[in-house]
C-alpha cells in the first residue's frame, strides 16, 4: 500500500515542531490557513523569510541582530565593562524589560544538557572568552535559570572564568527554582540583578 | 479522610462501577481474576494519581476504552469534594477537583498499601527499598520529592555524558555534572536519614509488639558512599565528591554513575542477622507489616494525615492476633478496603459492607 501524505498533514507536521505548540494546536492552524485568502499565507511566508534573512547573530554577543554589532553592543553609554550571560534571546529581552541593567550581554543559546547531547562546544563559549581576554571586563554575571540544566551551566561557567581577573556573580535568585527566566516578573528580576552575589566556588 | 461515593469507568475490567462505601470497613470478596485488584489499584489511583502495579500507568485503560477514569467524592476535615482523575491513551493524565483542574501535586492524598507483593521490599532488589522511601515513606514530604526529582535529572545527564560524550578535554564540563550531584545527592540523603529517623523507632515498637519481645529488628541506612563519621552537610559533601574522585576512571569506563544515592539499600536485622538471608518467611513478613503500621503512624503523627488503608489479598492471611491487631488500629477511624477470595465471615468483624465482585461488577452482599 502506498502511503500518501496529505499537505494538511505535512503542513501540520512542520508547525508542530515550532515551540510551544502541539500537533492539535498545529492542525488547528494548518487548517486556519488553508481556509483563509492565499495571500494570508503568503504574506506569512513572506514575513518569515525576510525577519530569516535580515536577522543575524551579533559577532560579539551572539545575539540576534539586524545590524552588526547590535544596538546594545554599538552602544558607546552601555558599560562594556559588565556582561550579563543569558541563556536565549528571550532573557535578554526580559532583562532589558527590567531596565536595571547597563551593561552589555552575551548569549549562549543554550545550557549544557548531555541528555540532549548539547556540551560545551555547542554553547556560545568561545566567544566570551574572547571578550575576557581582550581585558577590559571587570564582572561577569551569570543570570542561567535556575533549573538543574542552568546551574550546572553556571558552574562551568564559573570555574572556566576563574582564570580571569575578573569578578564572577550569580543572580539573587528570589526566584523559584526551575523557573525560566523568561516567566518571571520584572519585579524579581530586577530584584535578582540588584542582589547578585559573588561565586566563590 | 473518607471516600463517601467511588465511581471508576474503563478502569481495566471495570467498565462502570460506582458504590457508596461504609465508612469504616468494606469486605471484597469474589473468585480469582474478577477484578478486586483493580478496584484497589483504581482508588490508589485515584488518591495518588499513579498505579502501583502498571509499568506504564496507560495500561489501567479498559482493552476497549481509549480513557479511564476515577471520580471519588472526599470528606476530609469535614469539606466534601469530587476528585476525578482521567488518563487517555496518550497517557496524559488530567486531575479534577470540584471540575476545576488541578496539578497531582495538589491533590496526593494518603494511603496505605498492603499487598502480597510487598515481601519484595525484604526479599526483592535495593530499587524496592528505595522506592518505599521515595514513594512511601517520603511521598508527602515535599521538598524531599523535589530533591529526588531533580538529582535523578543530574544523574540522567552525567551518565549521558558518560556514556556518549565524555571525552578527555571536557573534564571541567563533568566536574560541573559531578558538583550538582554532589550537592543535591547530599540533600538526598540528609532528608532520607530525617524521614528514617522518624519511621525507624515506630517501626521497631510495632516489630517487638508483634513478637512479644521475643526479637530485635534494627533498621540501617547502606551507603554506597563511604559517609561514617561524617558529622554534618559539608563533611559529607567533601566525603561523596572525594569518593567520586576515586571512581572516575572506572565511571568513565562503565558510563554511567555508580555510587550515589541512587545505589543506597536498606538492611534489616532481626536479632542481629540480615532477614533478607536469614528470615524465615513469617519473619519477613513480620518486618513488612511493621514497616506498614511505623507508615500509618508516621503519617498520622508527622503529617496529621489519616490515611485510607488498602488491604490486597492479606488480611485473612494474617493470624488472628494480628487481624485484631489490625483490626484495633482499624477501629480508630481510618476507612479500609479489604480484598480476599476466601472470606469466611470472622467473626471478628463487626460492622462492615460486603460485596462481590465478577466479572468487573461489583455488587452489595450485605
Ligand atoms: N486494561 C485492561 N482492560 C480490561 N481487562 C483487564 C485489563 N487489565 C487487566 N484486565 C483483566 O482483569 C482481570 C484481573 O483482575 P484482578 O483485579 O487482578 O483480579 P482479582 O479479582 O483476582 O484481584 C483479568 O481477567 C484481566 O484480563
Ligand atoms: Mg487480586
Ligand atoms: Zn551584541
Amino acid at each position: 500500500m502506498k502511503h500518501i501524505i496529505s499537505p494538511v498533514d505535512r503542513l501540520a507536521e512542520e508547525l508542530s515542531k515550532l515551540p510551544g505548540i502541539g500537533i492539535k494546536t498545529a492542525r488547528r492552524i494548518a487548517f486556519y490557513l488553508l481556509n483563509e485568502p492565499s495571500q494570508v499565507a503568503k504574506n506569512l511566508a513572506s514575513v518569515i523569510l525576510e525577519a530569516r534573512s535580515a536577522i543575524k547573530y551579533c559577532s560579539i554577543c551572539g545575539n540576534l541582530t539586524e545590524k552588526d554589532p547590535c544596538s546594545v553592543c554599538s552602544d558607546p553609554a552601555r558599560d562594556k565593562g559588565v556582561i550579563c550571560v543569558v541563556e536565549y534571546p528571550k532573557d535578554f529581552i526580559a532583562i532589558e524589560k527590567t531596565g536595571q541593567f547597563s551593561g552589555v550581554y552575551h548569549v549562549l543559546h543554550g545550557t549544557l544538557s548531555p541528555m540532549e547531547g548539547i556540551g560545551v562546544d555547542d554553547l556560545n563559549i568561545k566567544n566570551l572568552i574572547k571578550r575576557l581576554k581582550q581585558g577590559k571586563v571587570k564582572e561577569v554575571i551569570l543570570a542561567m535559570s535556575s533549573t538543574v540544566e542552568g546551574d550546572t551551566t553556571a558552574m562551568y561557567l564559573s570555574r572556566l572564568l576563574k582564570d580571569f581577573k575578573v569578578k564572577v556573580t550569580r543572580l539573587a535568585y528570589g526566584i523559584p527554582v526551575g523557573v525560566d527566566l523568561e516567566y518571571t516578573d520584572e519585579y524579581t528580576l530586577s530584584k535578582a540583578l540588584m542582589g547578585r552575589h559573588e561565586v566563590d566556588e | 479522610m473518607q471516600l463517601l461515593e467511588i465511581d471508576v469507568n474503563m478502569f481495566r475490567n471495570h467498565i462502570n462501577t460506582k458504590f457508596k462505601p461504609h465508612s469504616l470497613l468494606n469486605i471484597i470478596t469474589g473468585k480469582n481474576a474478577q477484578g478486586k485488584t483493580n478496584l484497589i489499584e483504581a482508588i490508589f489511583f485515584n488518591l495518588t494519581g499513579y498505579s502501583y502495579r502498571a509499568n506504564s500507568d496507560k495500561e489501567v485503560i479498559n482493552w476497549n476504552s481509549d480513557y479511564a477514569k476515577v471520580t471519588t467524592v472526599i470528606s476530609k476535615n469535614n469539606i466534601d469534594y469530587k476528585q476525578s482523575i482521567v488518563i487517555n491513551k496518550d497517557g496524559k493524565k488530567s486531575i479534577f477537583v470540584n471540575n476545576v483542574k488541578k496539578k497531582i501535586r495538589d491533590v496526593r492524598s494518603c494511603v496505605v498499601l498492603f499487598t502480597p507483593n510487598d515481601l519484595e521490599l525484604i526479599k526483592g532488589s535495593s530499587t524496592a527499598r528505595r522506592n518505599f522511601l521515595d514513594k512511601e515513606a517520603g511521598f508527602f514530604f515535599d521538598k524531599y520529592q523535589d530533591c529526588v526529582c531533580q538529582y535523578n535529572r543530574v544523574l540522567y545527564h552525567r551518565n549521558h555524558l558518560l556514556k556518549n560524550t565524555y571525552d578527555k578535554k571536557s573534564h571541567l564540563e563533568l566536574d560541573a555534572w559531578t558538583n550538582q550531584l554532589v550537592s543535591l545527592g547530599t540533600d538526598v540523603l540528609l532528608q532520607r536519614f530525617e524521614i528514617l529517623k522518624a519511621i525507624i523507632p515506630i517501626a521497631i515498637k510495632w516489630h517487638s509488639i508483634m513478637t512479644k519481645d521475643s526479637e530485635k529488628l534494627e533498621i540501617h541506612y547502606l551507603s554506597s558512599v563511604e559517609i561514617e563519621g561524617a558529622l554534618n552537610e559539608f563533611e559529607l559533601k567533601s566525603k561523596f565528591l572525594n569518593a567520586l574522585k576515586h571512581v572516575r576512571e572506572k565511571e568513565i569506563k562503565k558510563g554511567y554513575t555508580v555510587i550515589g544515592p541512587h545505589r543506597d539499600d536498606l538492611i534489616f536485622l532481626v536479632n542481629g542477622k540480615d532477614v533478607k538471608i536469614f528470615g524465615s518467611q513469617g519473619q519477613q513478613r513480620t518486618v513488612v507489616l511493621s514497616l506498614k503500621l511505623a507508615l500509618i503512624s508516621l503519617y498520622k503523627n508527622n503529617y496529621g494525615l489519616s490515611p485510607i488503608l488498602l488491604l490486597d489479598d492479606v488480611f485473612f492471611e494474617l493470624d488472628e492476633d494480628r487481624q485484631e491487631m489490625l483490626l484495633c488500629q482499624i477501629e480508630k477511624g481510618m476507612q479500609t478496603f479489604i480484598t480476599t477470595n476466601n472470606f469466611k465471615a470472622s467473626s471478628i468483624l463487626k460492622d462492615c459492607s460486603e460485596y462481590i465482585v465478577e466479572n468487573g461488577r461489583l455488587s452489595l452482599i450485605s
